[in-house]
């Protein structure tokens, strides 16, 4: 306990690692404090900001349709948005998914929202609420209109709803791990660990997945159906690294970031946002700590 | 490298400086911890009113001594002139006024108290003892007013006896607590109130005090006067026990166990008469009582400017408990955070339920907290479904948390339930935000991350209280105020502390070999 303590405190002489779990403590003081500009936070907090960055560098991402930022422009924008059939709608600094909602024309022509028709009255009001800064504590926001993602059929072989996504921890540009975030039943078409999801372990080299973790167990097949989980090959899993390197180099003021990117059936590895401050979980996701890769 | 060992070895000169000369100057003073507590000054006159008088006439009362927890400066004496006296029995020190004018006689004996707050701790180990001292023995006498000997009260005493002494005590108090309070202050012997169940504070001191005799427990009961602002003809009578030298106190009425609050003047011990005077003459008589401030010990002087605030009564202790003691509650959270990893709703707000709190029924209001936040949280979820704008909805929060309390408070006062805490001193801002806070984890994270977080902030509020409860540490605090130095370089150090928290031990245990 008392080697613990001075460890921690970065006493030389009790540095050397026993282990090589990373804790928050150390994520925050030796990486996301260290090496990420805070000047560059809005960078990726903003996901209008990030994706014009993305743009910039011409990495692929979601098509971004349009950008609404005052009030009064929603019934111009949305006229202009009729000839899509599909269109996810994100509030720019919203975060965990909150106030996303996607919208589909149905046979009819008509917008429908979760299977059921939605009139432009209220469609208006809710894109004025997210303008407003219902998703992001109060701070007025914009809202950003872009192509909706169709997942993989690699997906839908494992687990037939929601969309899953990769997440790639970069250090210095360099991929350093990677998991698979994929819904379960109980977490009802959300990926995200705490929420009830999976955590895929990726074996970087081979590209093909690795135990999954629900929080709790570990399972080499989908618990809520069985599908094979463990070994399966990722497909575009190098363009997918490339990507995740290129999308690292686009923002050189953050030195230790998280990538989300999605797999979308027609179009391949798209970025979908990134993040400062990446969760520890992947730790349990890959069944290794961190910072035996971190410290090389 | 050099760097980082400068920043290490400047924390911890700035933990251990302080440190050491706190106890260099402790030591050197020679100093009782319970001299850090805060004392509290009043000035008491003894009024007295004779009329109808013979050629002379005298009145006797028991006058204060000076002891380790009080200190008596007589001040000058007003109205007409008497001869005043002092002399001392077993019982304590009486005081003697006599006069040889012919008329009325009115006149008032001034006095300056200053108490402290007195506690004793009773190991849960100390076993009732066996060999009391002689000059002790008296206390453990059967008289006609504490029946010790008598079967009713020997039994009873029987089947509260333990070989512990602490939990004998306990037995006894609670047993004599838990009967009704009486309305007459008329003398109650011990085996009447055993009987009655239900006395004032002289009946329920004499049954206390008859239940440890019985049980070998050599005690007393002690009069004098609880000091309020104000006017008062009421006495107060309370009881001591006898232990290894100490004479322990314990107000059954008030329901303090082996604590004396600072306002207690003490006068005498035995079952004594407080004032006697000349038969047949007549006679009145009145405390007057002013408070006047709280002070500490001559030693903690040096620190001026806190304390004549408090002295002149700018700042009250409450606030002066806020200003003092938040720091270090806050540094408490700070390692429950960062090296425990408890998650807690805010950084501030456990040390803030922590703070209202004091002086309350910990438990009740614990579940009062509990309740309104339920309530807000169930209405933030319904709110949210209607989805209003942020700042409305906070402002909706706060007005419910109001009402919610308005209404606990009223159901709290019509059921008349005496334990039940003024919810008033719930903090309103703090509960909104919290409720606020917690029904946004609600929503995103699932019930059982809110209740895991709800658990922890009140698990580390209740792990706080104890600081914030403490009166030494205000004093400790005050008397050296460099200790704000040491908690400065706590917090530097934790500040560069990346060790594992110990709940990220347990979450990536699979990750950490055995015996690392």
């Amino acid at each position: 306990m008392i080697k613990q303590i001075l460890r921690g405190l970065q006493i030389p002489r009790y540095r050397h690692d026993q282990h090589s779990v990373l804790g928050i403590n150390e994520r925050n003081q030796k990486y996301v404090y260290a090496l990420n500009d805070r000047k560059a936070f809005p960078l990726a907090d903003d996901k209008i900001i990030c994706k014009t960055v993305l743009d910039q560098h011409g990495i692929a991402c979601a098509k971004t349709y349009a950008t609404i930022e005052r009030i009064g422009d929603i019934p111009k924008v949305w006229s202009q948005l009729q000839e899509y059939q599909k269109l996810a709608v994100k509030p720019a600094k919203g975060s965990g998914g909150g106030g996303i909602m996607i919208l589909r024309k149905n046979a009819a022509g008509q917008w429908t929202q979760g299977g059921k028709p939605i009139t432009t009255d209220h469609l208006f009001t809710q894109l004025a609420r997210l303008l407003m800064g219902m998703y992001s504590f109060g701070t007025s926001d914009r809202v950003l209109i872009e192509q909706c993602i169709e997942p993989h059929p690699f997906f839908h072989e494992i687990y037939p709803a929601g969309v899953p996504d990769f997440r790639v921890i970069l250090l210095k540009q360099a991929p350093v791990m990677a998991m698979l975030r994929l819904p379960t039943d109980r977490s009802d078409g959300k990926a995200n660990l705490h929420q009830g999801g999976l955590g895929i372990g990726v074996n970087m080299e081979k590209g093909t997945l690795g135990m999954a973790f629900d929080g709790k167990d570990f399972h080499s097949v989908h618990p809520d159906n069985q599908h094979t989980i463990l070994g399966k090959k990722i497909p575009y899993w190098n363009t997918l690294l490339d990507l995740s390197v290129a999308t690292a180099k686009a923002f050189p003021a953050l030195g230790y970031l998280g990538v989300d990117i999605v797999l979308d059936q027609h179009l391949g590895p798209l970025i979908m946002e990134i993040n400062v401050r990446p969760g520890l979980g992947i730790q349990m996701a890959n069944q290794q700590g961190l910072q035996s890769f971190l410290c090389k | 490298m050099l760097k980082r060992n400068a920043y290490g070895i400047c924390a911890l000169v700035l933990i251990l400086i302080p440190a050491i000369m706190l106890i260099i100057k402790h030591q050197s003073r020679k100093q009782d911890w319970t001299n850090y507590l805060p004392r509290e000054v009043y000035t008491v006159g003894y009024e007295f009113d004779l009329f109808r008088l013979p050629d002379e006439a005298f009145v006797e009362a028991y006058y204060p001594k000076t002891t380790h927890r009080q200190t008596i400066r007589p001040l000058s004496s007003r109205g007409d002139t008497v001869l005043f006296s002092t002399y001392s029995l077993p019982s304590g020190l009486r005081g003697r006024w006599e006069t040889h004018q012919r008329h009325d006689a009115v006149f008032q004996q001034r006095f300056e108290f200053e108490g402290k707050k007195l506690q004793y701790k009773i190991p849960a180990s100390a076993r009732l003892e066996v060999q009391i001292p002689d000059s002790v023995l008296p206390y453990l006498a059967s008289t006609n007013a504490i029946q010790a000997d008598h079967p009713d009260i020997a039994g009873q005493a029987w089947k509260f006896k333990a070989p512990q002494l602490k939990r004998t005590l306990r037995s006894n108090f609670r047993y004599v607590v838990r009967m009704e309070n009486s309305g007459s202050s008329a003398l109650t012997d011990a085996l009447t109130t055993y009987r009655r169940k239900r006395a004032s504070c002289n009946g329920k001191s004499r049954l206390f005090v008859a239940l440890c005799r019985a049980q070998g427990i050599p005690a007393r009961v002690v009069g004098g006067i609880i000091l309020n602002e104000g006017e008062k003809r009421t006495s107060h009578l309370w009881t001591e026990i006898y232990y290894k030298g100490y004479w322990i106190p314990f107000d059954i009425m008030n329901e303090h166990f082996a604590t004396l609050p600072a306002n207690y003047l003490r006068l005498y011990h035995g079952d004594e008469y407080l004032i006697a005077h000349t038969p047949k003459v007549g006679f009145d008589y009145q405390f007057i009582i002013q408070k006047k401030h709280q002070s500490l010990d001559s030693q903690g002087k040096h620190v001026p400017v806190l304390w004549s605030l408090l002295g002149h009564r700018l700042v009250s202790i409450d606030l002066l408990r806020t200003i003092l003691l938040l720091p270090l509650g806050c540094l408490l959270i700070a390692l429950f955070k960062n090296v425990i990893g408890l998650k807690t709703l805010g950084i501030f707000l456990p040390a803030l339920i922590a703070l209202s709190l004091v002086g309350v029924n910990v438990y009740w209001t614990i579940a009062a907290f509990t309740a309104v936040l339920a309530v807000i949280s169930a209405l933030h979820y319904n709110l949210n479904q209607l989805g209003l704008l942020h700042t409305p909805k906070l402002v909706i929060m706060l007005l419910s948390v109001i009402i919610t309390l308005v209404l606990l408070g009223t159901l709290g006062f019509v059921m008349q339930w005496e334990k039940w805490p003024s919810v008033f001193m719930l903090p309103l801002v703090i509960m909104a935000l919290a409720a606020e806070r917690f029904a946004k984890v609600l929503t995103e994270d699932g019930f059982e991350s809110a209740a895991k977080i709800l658990g922890s902030t009140l698990l580390v509020a209740l792990l706080c209280y104890p600081v914030f409860q403490s009166d030494i540490l205000i004093g400790l605090l005050l008397t050296y105020p460099e200790l704000y130095l040491s908690m400065m370089g706590i917090l530097l150090l934790l500040g560069r502390w990346i060790g594992l928290r110990i709940m990220e031990r347990y979450r990536f245990a699979p990750l950490i070999p055995k015996n690392a």
